[in-house]
This record gives C-alpha cells, sequence and structure tokens, in this order.
C-alpha cells in the first residue's frame, strides 16, 4: 500500500492545497483530487479503495480516476515522495 | 502538481537571534529565565547560519536578522562570527544587534563600523532618566547606557532606542521623545511589555484607557520634539494605527519573521514562548511548513473581534499579549480601547 515518505508532508490551508519536501525546501500546489489522494497514501488504504474514494467524492468515472492517480503516483514514486509499503 | 513559491524576490524575512542566554544585567521585566554563561559553540552557530541561509535561497527572500542575547556585546567573538558569515551571504539584506549598551567600547564600534550590512544598533532604554532607568536594570546602567548611545551616535552608526513600557516606567513614556531629541538619535521605538502569567500582569500591565493616553502623549511630544530633525518614533506596530491611520503594522509572525534560541529552539517571537521545535535537528522548512501553531496564526478568517475591525490589516493585536492575557492567539489585543 502506497505511503507518503517521512520527508514530506501535505496541507490544506484556507486557500490552496500544498504538498512540502520538508527535505529540500521544495513547494507544489495541487488540486483537489491530488490532495484526497495524498491524504489516502497512509499506509494503510488500498488502491482500490483510493480509487473508489475519489470515484465517489469528485463523482468521476473509474477511467478518469485512474488517469488521475496513476500520473500522480508515477511521479511521486519516481522523486521518491512516496513508497509501496508491501 | 505544479512548482509553487509565492515568495517575491523582494520579499524580507524577519529573525530575530538569541545567539547567547548569558546577560551582565538582570532586568526586572525580561522575559528570559536562565542566564548561563557559556562558551560560544561556533559549530552550532554555523550550523543555524546555514540552515537559515539554504531556506532564504530557496524561497527568495532576503533575512534581515537582529542579532541579541542576552547580552550580545558580551560575547563579541560570537557576535562577529556570525556577522561575518552575514555579511558573505547574500541570501540577507541587513543586521541589527540589539543591546543594552552598558558593554559597547571604541574598539568594538570601530569594528562594528567595517560591516556594511550593518543596519542599525538598538539600544534599551527604560526609562527617561537614571532613576527609572535603573530601578528596572540595575544601579549604574543608565549612565553607562546614555554614553554608549552617544558614543555610537558620534561614530555615525544608526542608533535607535528601545523603550519597552510597563507600569513601572509609565509615566516615562511621554519624556522619551525629550531624551530621545538631545541624544539625536534616529529612531525612538515605545513598545509594550508582554505579561507572561498573572504575577507579571498584576505588576506591569497597563490597562487600555491607560495605554491610549500614554501612545497619544508619546506621539504629540515627538512630533514637538522631533520637528526639524531626523529622528523618528517607530509606530510600525499593532495598536499604533489607533493613533495614526497610516501607521500600525499586522504581527508578521507565522508570516514572514521567526526567533531563534542560542540553542536552535525556535519560537514564533521571543514574547510568544511556543517552541515549534529546534532548526538544528528538525530543520528549518520542516518547523515552517508544519507547525500546528504556526498555521494557526496564519488564520485570517477567524471570528474574533479584529475580523470585522477596519484596523485589521496593519493591526490585528500583538498576539503574544493576546494569548497570554485571552489564551487564544487569534483573540482581540486586551490593550485596545476600541
Ligand atoms: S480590534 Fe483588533 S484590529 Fe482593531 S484596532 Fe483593536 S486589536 Fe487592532
Ligand atoms: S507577537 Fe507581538 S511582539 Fe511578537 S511580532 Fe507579533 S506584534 Fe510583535
Amino acid at each position: 500500500m502506497l505511503k507518503l515518505s517521512d520527508t514530506v508532508s501535505i496541507k490544506q490551508d484556507e486557500t490552496y492545497y500544498i504538498f512540502f519536501d520538508n527535505a529540500t525546501g521544495d513547494i507544489y500546489k495541487l488540486n483537489e483530487i491530488s490532495y484526497k489522494i495524498l491524504s489516502l497514501c497512509d499506509g494503510r488504504t488500498t488502491n482500490e479503495n483510493i480509487l473508489s474514494t475519489i470515484m465517489q467524492e469528485f463523482n468521476v468515472t473509474e477511467q478518469e480516476a485512474k488517469k488521475d492517480f496513476e500520473a500522480l503516483i508515477q511521479k511521486l514514486l519516481s522523486k521518491k515522495y512516496i513508497y509501496d509499503n508491501e | 502538481m505544479d512548482a509553487y513559491n509565492n515568495k517575491k524576490t523582494d520579499n524580507e524575512f524577519y529573525v530575530q537571534w538569541h545567539f547567547i542566554d548569558s546577560c551582565n544585567l538582570r532586568c526586572k521585566h525580561c522575559y528570559q529565565n536562565g542566564y548561563n554563561n557559556k562558551n560560544i559553540d561556533f559549530d552550532i552557530l554555523n550550523a543555524i547560519f546555514k540552515k537559515l541561509d539554504e531556506a532564504m535561497a530557496k524561497w527568495n527572500m532576503k533575512c534581515y536578522v537582529s542579532l541579541t542575547g542576552g547580552e550580545p556585546f558580551l560575547k563579541p567573538e560570537g557576535l562577529f562570527y556570525l556577522i561575518d558569515l552575514i555579511e558573505n551571504s547574500d541570501n540577507f539584506k541587513n543586521i541589527a544587534v540589539l543591546t543594552n549598551g552598558t558593554l559597547i567600547n571604541d574598539e568594538l564600534i570601530e569594528k562594528l563600523k567595517t560591516y556594511k550590512k550593518l543596519s542599525e544598533i538598538q539600544v534599551s532604554l527604560d526609562g527617561h532618566d537614571e532613576k527609572t532607568h535603573d530601578a528596572i536594570r540595575g544601579d549604574g546602567a543608565f549612565l553607562k547606557t546614555v554614553s554608549a548611545v552617544a558614543m555610537l551616535k558620534n561614530s555615525g552608526i544608526k542608533t535607535v532606542l528601545m523603550f519597552t513600557l510597563h507600569k513601572k516606567n509609565a509615566a516615562s513614556a511621554s519624556k522619551m521623545p525629550e531624551l530621545a531629541a538631545s541624544l539625536d538619535i534616529d529612531a525612538l521605538t515605545v513598545e509594550r511589555m508582554t505579561t507572561m502569567n498573572d504575577k507579571e500582569k498584576e505588576e506591569f500591565f497597563i490597562e487600555a484607557k491607560d495605554l491610549k493616553k500614554i501612545y497619544f502623549d508619546v506621539y504629540e511630544k515627538s512630533k514637538i520634539e522631533f520637528k526639524n530633525r531626523n529622528t523618528k518614533l517607530s509606530t510600525s506596530r499593532p495598536l499604533w494605527n489607533l493613533i495614526d491611520e497610516n501607521a500600525g503594522g499586522y504581527c508578521p509572525i507565522g508570516l514572514s519573521s521567526l526567533c531563534i534560541m542560542h540553542d536552535g529552539t525556535l519560537l514564533p517571537c521571543r514574547r510568544l514562548f511556543l517552541p515549534l521545535g529546534n532548526i538544528l535537528t528538525d530543520g528549518l522548512f520542516k518547523i515552517w511548513y508544519n507547525s500546528d501553531i504556526l498555521w494557526n496564526l496564519r488564520k485570517r478568517s477567524g471570528k474574533n473581534e479584529c475580523a470585522g475591525c477596519s484596523h485589521s490589516d496593519r493591526c490585528g493585536g500583538c498576539k503574544a499579549i493576546s494569548y497570554y492575557y485571552n489564551h487564544d492567539l487569534n483573540s482581540k489585543d486586551p490593550q485596545c480601547w476600541i
């Protein structure tokens, strides 16, 4: 199951959804779907459950949810911002 | 996921760095508890400096740093070590030194003058006369401090006075502009003491209606005393906006300022003793991005009285005073008189 690395964090403030790399100081702005996906990368939620939550909460098709999910996860895995704890 | 940086290149970040906790005085209103006269640990100073330097570079910000203690001139070797580091970094804009002034001598002044980034020396003066100042800071302090101010002014270094206002020196406040003018200093700041517990509140706290009169008197006296002079009254802090609508300033904590203690502990402000973490072990990014205290301070949409106040953009009250008085960072400043 996917988990955020210990050196990164996410935050929803009054205006933005934000992703922090606490080691390098880099900051990224997230959209609401990406923020939800990452908040579910807690090491306990399966990819299937993440996808079904996204489909329900944002009223998108499985195909759309998968597209967003995979694009984001690939990017974050390559930067080692998340890892698979299995 | 877009790279995101909302900080503009011309932005300034303010750091008050208490690089030692030792002091030669024991002032009645001091915010400090311990006064360990330890030797300077240059490795710690260097490690803290590197973290700050790295953060400023990442955020495209320029740091304005006030170096203080304790008493910074008690350890000139530590002070000048830091000034050298800062002078040589593009990420730092200016340096101020905050001092009680009692240890300043010609040799130190000559050395200070060699630094381009040294913008001012801020000297604490808590009374317009010997009796008031020495009752707070100890016998003989007034004369030493006033003579240091004169030496600094003669050397051409920008010199400003900090008057920490509380019940015990309230009667002196309106006489400070006259003293400031006679010393020909560059600026006078009159800033309220933060009372941190019931005992301090009892002893030092000034009620809002009394503060209104004091601020008004200081402002009017300054207009008269500073006319045709280069001396200014600093009015960039909360509540001065109630005296002059163009004055005042929103408290910067959580947004563009931090306080660093000698051991690397970070506080939102020296007057708000809420440790956020340690810059040496946690790193600055982790603390700045994740501290719940800082996120709470960043809230602008609270439902307090300030939110609906026409002054809120240049005021919002002093968060430290509100916290200790109302146990709520985002509550209305208890010394606000409207
Ligand atoms: S109500 Fe709040 S913002 Fe308005 S003047 Fe008072 S402290 Fe400042
Ligand atoms: S908490 Fe008060 S003393 Fe500290 S920076 Fe804010 S206004 Fe100034």
